[in-house]
């Protein structure tokens, strides 16, 4: 922890070292985030840098009362969602959908991979609201102000996610069992 | 919303997986990260600069507005000026004007007052002396011994009447020739001595320029005195008026007054020598 600080010290100081020992640190976590957002590889890393330059710029600002990992995996969300509020128009309906405990229970043994090949399959509006509630833990309150709507929709998109995730769960079993 | 299992599964798996960036990364990143701060620089300096800029353009603009409301002053000033000027040459104008006019009455004045005091109460013996003239120079051209007592006696007659009179005889007559005088003098002076005059009006004022006036009226009377003294020496009998008047013409210059009893000598000479050649 006191290295932790040591470090970001240094890193506000433009210390290039301290700044890659961070990176290196940070940076295959942060790299998993982006890639639960963006399918693309290549572009995920990029969203990588540049939530990373923003982390560099504004280091200063961090006041050491929540985890630095914490700040660090909201500034690159954000960068995230912001690059693809301008990309593609984030469309949300008003459908609801309620999980299948059932598939639950049955994605628990699947693999990570999967799981993100089954996520990028949905529609951006869904695996952004899944993404920010399921895996970072935001409140819809928190979504619908990040995305700019309201949040009786961040919860429809999330039921819709979710239907449409249970749903090609479902048929990659089927491809699975019938390949076997 | 409550998370169900699914959500928590997945969030678990996902939590924990990590993906390795290429090893050109950091490069990238630390690329962008020298540009950072060069850029910082830059919008720095630009900001200085477009601050020295507005300086510079607030200042042209007070410097331009000051000017500008000096202009219409310094116009307003040039105008003034005209009008001096116009006003100064209208002054000038009048002032000369003035000048003529003041001769004029001056001398309308003093023609118009002597002939309306004098005139009136002379006016009989007036007559008189223009018939005695006449008479004379009827005389004169016969050249008659008998004639000339006659004139002698028309004479002493005069001389009595002169005496009688006292001054009212002689003025009358003056002042007649003294008007002709005058309008011929202004006349003459409008041609020939109109610098010296006008240059003495412009420099003096206008009461200066009076006594000038005065003084050579005044000279002029003495002058005629001496005409008359001279031809009672030569014993003729020619109007020293008509004498000084022709005098008058040929003296237009200082160096002719200068010799100016001269140059009288000569012309009263001149007039009895043709006289005497015409009586021959």
């Amino acid at each position: 922890m006191h290295h932790e600080k040591l470090l970001i010290k240094k890193a506000i100081d433009n210390n290039k070292d301290a700044q890659q020992q961070l990176f290196t640190r940070f940076s295959p976590k942060m790299l998993g985030v982006c890639r639960q957002y963006v399918k693309d590889a290549h572009h995920a890393e990029d969203l990588l840098l540049q939530g990373f330059l923003k982390v560099f710029i504004n280091l200063h600002k961090f006041k050491y009362e929540g985890s630095f990992e914490g700040w660090i995996r909201r500034i690159v969300v954000n960068t995230c969602i912001s690059y693809l509020r301008k990309k593609n128009r984030i469309v949300l309906s008003d459908e609801d959908f309620v999980f299948n405990d059932v598939a639950a229970e049955s994605l628990e043994n699947t693999a990570v991979e999967d799981i993100q090949k089954l996520i990028d399959k949905l529609p951006e509006g869904y695996k952004i609201v899944f993404n920010l509630f399921a895996i970072e833990g935001y409140k819809h309150s928190e979504i619908a102000e990040l995305l700019g709507v309201s949040e009786s929709t961040s919860k429809s998109q999330l039921f819709k996610a979710r239907r449409l995730l249970q749903d090609n769960y479902y048929k990659m079993n089927k491809t699975i069992h019938e390949k076997k | 919303m409550k998370k169900n299992k699914l959500d928590n599964s997945i969030k678990e798996k996902f939590s924990e997986r990590t993906i390795e960036p290429s090893v050109s990364a950091w490069e990238r990143l630390s690329v962008k990260l020298d540009e950072q701060p060069n850029q910082n620089k830059k919008s720095w300096f630009s900001y200085i600069g477009y601050a020295a800029s507005v300086l510079v353009l607030i200042s042209v603009g007070i410097y331009t507005f000051s000017e500008g409301e000096h202009a219409p002053t310094k116009k307003q000033i040039i105008v003034e000026e005209n009008r001096d000027t116009t006003s100064i040459q209208n002054k000038v104008e009048q002032h000369f004007n003035a000048i003529s006019n003041e001769k004029a009455i001056v001398k309308s004045e003093k023609g118009v007052k002597k002939q309306k005091n004098k005139l009136i109460g002379a006016k009989n013996i007036h007559k008189k002396t223009m018939a005695l003239k006449d008479k004379r120079l009827v005389l004169a051209r016969n050249g008659s011994l008998l004639k000339e007592n006659l004139i002698s006696k028309n004479k002493e007659k005069i001389r009595n009447v002169k005496i009688k009179e006292n001054i009212p005889i002689i003025i009358p007559i003056r002042q007649e020739f003294k008007n002709k005088t005058s309008k011929k003098q202004h006349i003459n002076r409008r041609i020939t001595v109109d610098a010296d005059d006008l240059l003495f009006a412009v420099t003096n004022s206008s009461m200066e320029f009076e006594q000038k006036d005065a003084k050579q009226i005044m000279s002029r009377k003495e002058m005629l005195k001496s005409i008359k003294i001279e031809l009672k020496k030569s014993n003729l009998k020619v109007n020293p008026e008509i004498i000084l008047s022709e005098v008058e013409r040929t003296i237009n210059n200082d160096i002719f007054q200068n010799n100016f009893l001269k140059s009288l000598k000569k012309r009263i000479s001149n007039i009895t020598s043709a006289i005497a050649s015409r009586n021959d």
